[in-house]
């Protein structure tokens, strides 16, 4: 198929500063909530998260999960700790400049549904707050938004024209 | 513009970020997205002055040590507050922050060799 002038602006990301600039702001707000969300996952013991998510299993959304969180979450609570901690601080840091973002994207949705599924039933949660998280991540993969004001958008053109495994897997994750 | 100045003014961008982002000090509560406090300050406004000058001269070496003074300040921070003697100041919210301004530091530095311009 031959791209046609009027294809490209029909494509408000390719004719449109203000729209690549939306997105870009999009994304960097997006890594503050994530940056903010790993402020209070507080090491050594983790004992805000812990009460969170301890809803789980005190309001679980779904059995099987609830199950699970009881199992194998809790008694082990200081490695799903870390672990959280460690994934929010990275989804901050990376959709803050945009560097694999397509892949920070997804692990983003992941993580906002276990979110949902351990504290969706929690005292005072709005089921609107989980969705629009989840629907802003989705936003994110589908314009690939680190190509907007990101490092994906500067060094992807490189990674194309690369040939390493590093290189391929970047192209993908951006 | 081309793609060296390209990869330069990342270092830019990200230097005057870090800058900016010692004006979380001023806020606090709902809109605290990172915290910033004591010695904190001095390292997001020290590490951005660095990366700004760094990124203006076109000096690829010094925006990989500026990324990589970045990423041992959130490594430091993170391991500061564990210990419960966090003289930095900071949280989880600052370490974060710095792991992305780091990344960005030492990947576009590198980017040169490792994915040559074609």
């Amino acid at each position: 198929m031959v791209a046609t002038e009027a294809d490209a602006s029909a494509d408000p990301l390719a004719s449109s500063r203000l729209s690549r600039v939306l997105v870009t702001v999009t994304r960097v707000g997006l890594a503050l909530l994530w940056t903010q969300g790993a402020g209070w996952k507080t090491p050594p013991r983790f004992e805000a998260l812990h009460k969170w998510t301890s809803y789980a299993v005190s309001r679980p959304v779904l059995e099987p999960w609830a199950w699970f969180v009881d199992n194998f979450v809790l008694p082990n609570f200081i490695f799903f700790g870390w672990t959280t901690l460690l994934v929010e601080a990275s989804l901050g840091a990376f959709l803050l400049v945009g560097l694999a973002t397509r892949l920070w994207a997804l692990v983003g949705i992941g993580h906002t549904l276990v979110i949902t599924l351990s504290t969706l039933y929690a005292p005072h949660e709005w089921v609107w707050s989980y969705l629009l998280m989840l629907m802003l991540h989705i936003v994110v993969f589908a314009t690939a938004a680190g190509r907007f004001g990101g490092v994906d958008g500067l060094l992807r053109p490189r990674w194309q024209h690369a040939t390493g495994r590093l290189a391929r897997l970047l192209v993908r994750a951006s | 513009m081309n793609a060296r100045s390209s990869l330069d003014r990342v270092a830019v961008a990200v230097g005057a970020g870090s800058i900016a982002s010692a004006g979380f000090a001023l806020l606090s509560g709902e809109f605290g997205f990172v915290r910033m406090q004591g010695w904190t300050i001095a390292v997001a406004i020290g590490f951005g002055v660095f990366a700004v000058l760094a990124g203006w001269a076109g000096h690829r070496g010094l925006v990989l040590v500026v990324g990589a003074g970045f990423l041992i300040a959130s490594l430091t921070q993170v391991t500061l507050w564990t210990s419960g003697n966090n003289w930095l100041g900071g949280s989880g919210s600052t370490a974060s922050l710095w792991l992305g301004f780091g990344t960005a530091l030492v990947v576009t530095p590198l980017a040169e060799k490792l994915w040559p311009d074609r």
